[in-house]
């Protein structure tokens, strides 16, 4: 039946159209890449230039409320993360805990120690955790790995993966994204032409910032649906003030 | 389609004339966001962006059986589903089914401006199935039994006491006027909602034929939730709302949230390919996409409207429509209002139906001024008003107002001879006087004239007209017309 409809579907559509069967070649060409867009391809930047990205990026993130973070080393961003956890309160339950995504990177925190201090439990969100869904929905803070960021927008993308399920930034109220300084990109048709490369696309996000609404007489409110905080820690190599030198 | 409440057009306009907080509202909207879509499009780095991209809408609709037939094979071959339903009765059914097979007892929205054109909560509602709108602006909407008025902001009829009052009742909690309040009350009450349902179901802002995905937009949250918490993933998507390739998504996608918003990104921007995959700890079991046609084929088929499915239902005509900023968004009885309403509704759903829509339009211009895709709303309106003058059988229209044509037609008479013309001025110039009144206007006119002085005066014929005037000057200057004619320009200066 369902083949059926679509067979009746399309035809009406053919018939609106008016095509005759010689139209498969145009379609093609359509499909084909084009080069009036204004998008060269990435460049290749150097440190110097990844840092005036980031530069670029928190000068955008202000407004969205989103905060960014600079740190040198893993211990610095372990430092950070902890830091905003003993700050903030649970908005829903009353116990503390983190879900983190089952990432290198993230693994790569000395998060237990310092969190085990306050009592703060943590979840990884790895595929072979049954419990994912109960877990993130009682932890007031996801902690993810962006895939990319994007300087013009203030954005993280977000490719949902095994073990990186796409809940950990939507449900807790607060969400901490961590990134490379080397994946940072320029503008959106950037972040795109890194995106189609991935094989096996699937399921992705582009986040810029906490979640709002400005439906109540126009006035902006964080914290709609979605996290009503967002951090952006970013993992440098060498500390940020050396790109205003 | 869910249209027409019990109002006509011109009570709901009334109605809205005299809301206070919507005409508030109005003047803040088009202030801001109208005029900022246009400055950003002057400000654009490439000032043919919006042209090039209507040409690619223009030839992906020419193609868009093919176009249709490459997205759901992509999504099919994820393991999604994909339904072609062509009425609105064809998909309600399919959603219904699903949600008895699968036992669903809430269903959670996400906005979706086709949902309520085919009215899939009601049907589902027969069932038992709770529906719940998640979109702030539409769950206070639902709440208030009230319907959207805007395309991007539903509520703007509404002021925060209302929504406190409204609030105070539904969700038991004291009332409040303040926005983050209210807002973190409907957050803690919606939650639930979101985490519990069985069944999520958004629209779609655009499907994807070369990567066969769908994107979804939004800044609070809740279509990522609705996408990502129930057990099922039910899209609903206009058949016109697919781009060819990623970059053709890209650049709409900036266009929607410049045109809509004023952002450079909305704050989510879902790609959704299918269920949830192996190793996915969340994610839906199972994905449905339903392509709606519901009359778009037929609008798809007429050269002259077919201009209108580039429509990426942005709301910048809303915002700087000065028909719309005045009487607000239900007087167009129907989801879609504003510049954009007075076309597509008709078309969707019965051009005489809705003949007061496209009547009611100034033909000022703006709304193609500002529209991202460059869409000629105005000469569609006056398309439409062309049919319902004549009449257009393969519309199934029949002409609006006899009566009115056949003035027309005596009128075009009376204008063809100059002596018909003229015992028309003075007998209509006898006739006017006793209504004139101390301003020198007609206030007041009576039967069939009554619509014409309702809510305007009326010039009056002035005693001479420019013809008889030229004929008096020239008669006592003739032989000197050359001076005559250079004073009379020296006068207009
Ligand atoms: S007609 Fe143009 S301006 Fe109006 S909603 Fe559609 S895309 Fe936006």
């Amino acid at each position: 039946m369902i083949k059926d409809n679509q067979t009746l579907f399309l035809n009406r559509i053919r018939a609106a159209l008016g095509n005759g069967n010689d139209q498969q070649d145009a379609w093609q060409d359509l499909l084909a890449p084009t080069d009036n867009t204004a998008f060269q391809g990435i460049p290749n930047r150097g440190r110097e230039e990844q840092l005036l990205l980031l530069r670029q990026l928190m000068d955008n993130a202000g407004p969205l409320h989103l905060t960014v973070h600079v740190c040198a080393s893993c211990d610095e961003a372990a430092n950070c993360i902890a830091a905003i956890s003993r700050d903030s309160k649970p908005e829903f339950g009353s116990t503390k805990e983190i879900v983190i995504h089952d990432h290198p990177l993230l693994q790569a925190l000395p998060l237990e120690p310092l969190l085990a201090k306050d009592s703060i439990v943590i979840h990884t969100t790895s595929s072979n955790n049954p419990e994912v869904r109960r877990h993130t929905t009682n932890a007031y803070i996801g902690v993810t790995s962006a895939a990319w960021a994007i300087a013009e927008s203030a954005t993280i993308v977000q490719l949902t993966r095994p073990g990186q399920p796409r809940s950990t930034s939507l449900v807790p109220s607060i969400h901490i994204a961590v990134l490379e300084l080397a994946n940072m990109v320029a503008t959106l048709a950037e972040a795109y032409a890194l995106i189609s490369q991935e094989p096996d696309l699937d399921s992705l996000v582009l986040i810029s910032g906490p979640s709002k609404t400005a439906d109540i007489e126009g006035s902006m409110v964080q914290g709609a649906h979605g996290p009503r905080a967002m951090h952006l820690i970013v993992l440098i190599a060498e500390p940020v003030a050396d790109s205003r030198a | 389609m869910k249209t027409s409440g019990p109002l006509s057009y011109n009570e709901a306009a009334q109605e809205g004339l005299a809301n206070p907080c919507l005409q508030r509202s109005l003047r803040g909207l088009q202030a801001h966001y109208g005029k900022g879509a246009l400055a950003a499009w002057r400000s654009l780095p490439d000032q043919t962006m919006r042209s090039r991209i209507k040409a690619r809408r223009m030839q992906t609709l020419a193609h868009l059986d093919q176009a249709l037939e490459q997205l759901a094979n992509g999504i099919r071959a994820r393991g999604g589903q994909v339904f072609f339903a062509t009425t609105a009765a064809e998909a309600n059914e399919y959603v219904r089914d699903l949600a008895r097979k699968h036992n669903v007892r809430r269903v959670v929205k996400g906005k979706s401006m086709l949902s309520a054109e085919i009215g899939i909560d009601a049907a589902l509602a027969a069932d038992g199935v709770e529906v719940v709108e998640t979109d702030l602006g539409e769950y206070i909407v639902q709440q208030a039994g009230s319907a959207a008025s805007h395309i991007i902001a539903p509520c703007i009829h509404m002021d925060r006491q209302q929504i406190g009052h409204l609030f105070a009742e539904h969700l038991h909690i004291p009332y409040t006027d303040d926005p983050p309040t209210l807002t973190r009350a409907a957050r803690k009450a919606l939650r639930q909602h979101l985490l519990t349902a069985d069944m999520g179901l958004t629209g779609c802002n655009f499907g994807c034929a070369e990567t066969g995905q769908i994107t979804l937009v939004s800044n609070e949250g809740n279509i990522r939730m609705a996408t990502t918490m129930p057990r099922l993933h039910v899209a609903l998507m206009g058949m016109e709302r697919i781009v060819a390739t990623l970059d053709d998504q890209r650049e709409l996608l900036q266009l929607l949230t410049q045109g809509a918003a004023l952002q450079k990104l909305s704050t989510y921007v879902s790609f959704v390919g299918g269920p949830s995959r192996e190793g996915d700890p969340d994610g839906p079991d199972e994905f449905h996409l339903v392509i709606v046609d519901n009359g778009r084929s037929r609008i798809l088929a007429d050269p002259e409207f077919r201009e209108v499915l580039a429509c990426i239902r942005c709301g910048a005509c809303l915002n700087i429509c000065p028909v719309y900023g005045r009487i607000g968004g239900h007087a167009y009885g129907s989801p879609y209002s504003g510049p954009i309403g007075a076309v597509v509704t008709p078309l969707l759903a019965g051009i005489n139906r809705h003949a007061d829509l496209c009547k009611g339009e100034t033909l000022c211009g703006a709304c193609r001024e500002v529209c991202p895709v460059a869409n000629d709303l105005p000469r569609m309106l006056a398309a439409l008003r062309h049919k319902l003058a004549y009449g257009d059988p393969g519309w199934q229209v029949r002409p609006h107002n006899r009566f009115e044509a056949l003035c027309f037609k005596a009128w075009q008479r009376i204008v063809g001879s100059k002596v018909c013309y003229e015992i028309f001025l003075k007998l209509f110039r006898a006739l006017q006087r006793p209504f004139i009144g101390p301003q020198g206007m007609i206030g007041r006119l009576y039967g069939f004239g009554g619509g014409w002085t309702e809510g305007r005066d009326l010039q009056p014929l002035a005693s001479s007209s420019f013809r008889e005037r030229w004929r008096g000057v020239h008669s006592k200057k003739r032989g000197n017309c050359a001076g005559s004619a250079a004073e009379g320009q020296h006068d207009k200066g």
